[in-house]
Formats: C-alpha cells, sequence, structure tokens
C-alpha cells in the first residue's frame, strides 16, 4: 500500500498518543510513504515545542529517510489558492491536501493518512482516496 | 550507540554522531542501522568530525536510487518534483515521550489548532 503521510499521523510514530498503535500498524504495512516535504518542518516542530526525549528524535532520524517527498512549487500557488477557497483549511493543511489532490492523478493507489478531523473530513468531501484508519477517525 | 545531548541533536537531526572507540566496538551494529535506516553516522576524534559512514545510496547524486525516473519527470512537468526518494525499511519506530505535551489525543492536530490561519 502507498500512503501518503499527514504530519498528524507521523507524530503519533514518534511520541506515545493516543493512536501511536494504529499509526505503527499503518507504518507497517506500508510498502511507500508518500509526503509534502514541509512535513518534515512540521514534524520536528511538533518535536521541539513538545520538549521530545532522544527516543522520539531517534525514531524521527530511523524514519525520516523514509519518506518519498514532493516539494510544492510556487507555480501551483494560485492553483492551491483556489482549492482552498471552499474548504478553509488552515494555510498548510490545505497544501498537504492540495498535493495528495494532485499526486492521486498520477499514483492512482496512494490513499490519504491523516488523524486530523478537519482535514479528513475536507478530503472525504472531495471524494479522495482515503486510508481506512482515516475513514475510522470521520465517525468519532 | 553514543548520542550527543538533546541539544547537539537538535541542530544536527539527520546524523548520529559516534566516537571511533565506539565505531571499532560496535561497528557491525552500526552497519546494520545504516542498512536498516539509510541515515549515515560522524565518526568523531574527539570532538571534530574527520569521516561520514553513509549507505551507498546517500554516497552521491549519481548513486541514488530513481525508483522511478518517468513518475519523476512527470511530477517535475506538474511543479511537483520530488525532492528525496523515500527508502522504506520494515523496522518499526520506537514511540518516546515529551517533557510538555500538547493538548489531545493527536499533537499535531492540537499545535494546528493553536494557529487558526
Amino acid at each position: 500500500m502507498r500512503i501518503f503521510f499527514d504530519t498528524s499521523a507521523v507524530v503519533p510514530l514518534l511520541l506515545k498518543e493516543k493512536r501511536s498503535g494504529v499509526a505503527l500498524e499503518c507504518w507497517g504495512a506500508c510498502e511507500a510513504a508518500w509526503a509534502w516535504d514541509w512535513l518534515t518542518i512540521e514534524t520536528e516542530a511538533a518535536l521541539i515545542r513538545q520538549k521530545a526525549d532522544n527516543t522520539a528524535w531517534a525514531a524521527w532520524r530511523q524514519i525520516s529517510n523514509a519518506f518519498t517527498l514532493c516539494e510544492l512549487s510556487a507555480t501551483r500557488f494560485a492553483e492551491l489558492r483556489a482549492f482552498n477557497r471552499n474548504l478553509g483549511l488552515r494555510a498548510a493543511d490545505a497544501a498537504h491536501l492540495f498535493l495528495f489532490d494532485q499526486l492521486v492523478t498520477r499514483l492512482p493507489d496512494l490513499c490519504l493518512l491523516t488523524f486530523d478531523r478537519e482535514m479528513a473530513q475536507a478530503a472525504h468531501n472531495l471524494v479522495l482516496p482515503l486510508h481506512p484508519r482515516t475513514v475510522d477517525i470521520l465517525g468519532k | 550507540m553514543t548520542k550527543l545531548d538533546n541539544n547537539e541533536i537538535q541542530t544536527n537531526l539527520v546524523t548520529m554522531k559516534v566516537k571511533v572507540g565506539q565505531l571499532k566496538t560496535h561497528l557491525s551494529r552500526y552497519l546494520k542501522d545504516i542498512r536498516e535506516t539509510g541515515e549515515p553516522i560522524e565518526v568523531c576524534v574527539r570532538e571534530d568530525t574527520v569521516a561520514y559512514l553513509t549507505s551507498p545510496a546517500k554516497y552521491g547524486a549519481a548513486s541514488m536510487p530513481q525508483l522511478d525516473p518517468e513518475l519523476a519527470r512527470l511530477l517535475e512537468d506538474d511543479g511537483l518534483p520530488v525532492t528525496h526518494w523515500g527508502h522504506k525499511s520494515s523496522t518499526l519506530p520506537n514511540p518516546g515521550h515529551c517533557v510538555a505535551p500538547a493538548k489531545g489525543d493527536n499533537s499535531a492536530e492540537s499545535i494546528r489548532a493553536e494557529k487558526n490561519w
């Protein structure tokens, strides 16, 4: 399974949280992990702001190289702004979802893994392919 | 594996620093780590970095695996260039703890919620 990761599904891989077990299960079953390259900045900010311990940083070093990362070129910003006019997501969240929406046209088997309810709902409304664990949080 | 203090790790996130003595003693283990994670190791004599131990995939651009050159070209044309090809290992990470946890079930979601734009 090819999975597009949102940061909300990566941080539980590094810090013990309610969904760490689910996140680890998804990670174990994942054949290829895709993400927007800004995910690395967000993930490290989450670790820094929460004063993560060395174990969490070691876990990040272990998995950070596993992601295939895409850049979002400035040439696509106008489309991203238009994309978000109806969604009303926060800036970075809109960019994660926009990139996923675009990648799916090239990688039809890619599915979104997010534990952010707002992003999951927006993706659901757009009828984008969701990982089953993303679907789970929509009902909660 | 010898770890430097938290500040050094945080300012140099992708490189594990190892002293020569420890490298000699635990070489097999370090090589196993490199093979599984793809992460390089910085070899130090006292505080000076003298070498990097790295995987073939990281040795140079020419040897970086291009998993799918056609896909890479299409994404480049789409304005979504791949900046790094991942090397997924089967090893599961071991989540750690934090001193200042964010509120809620999911810290990334909570941190996002603090910033309403």
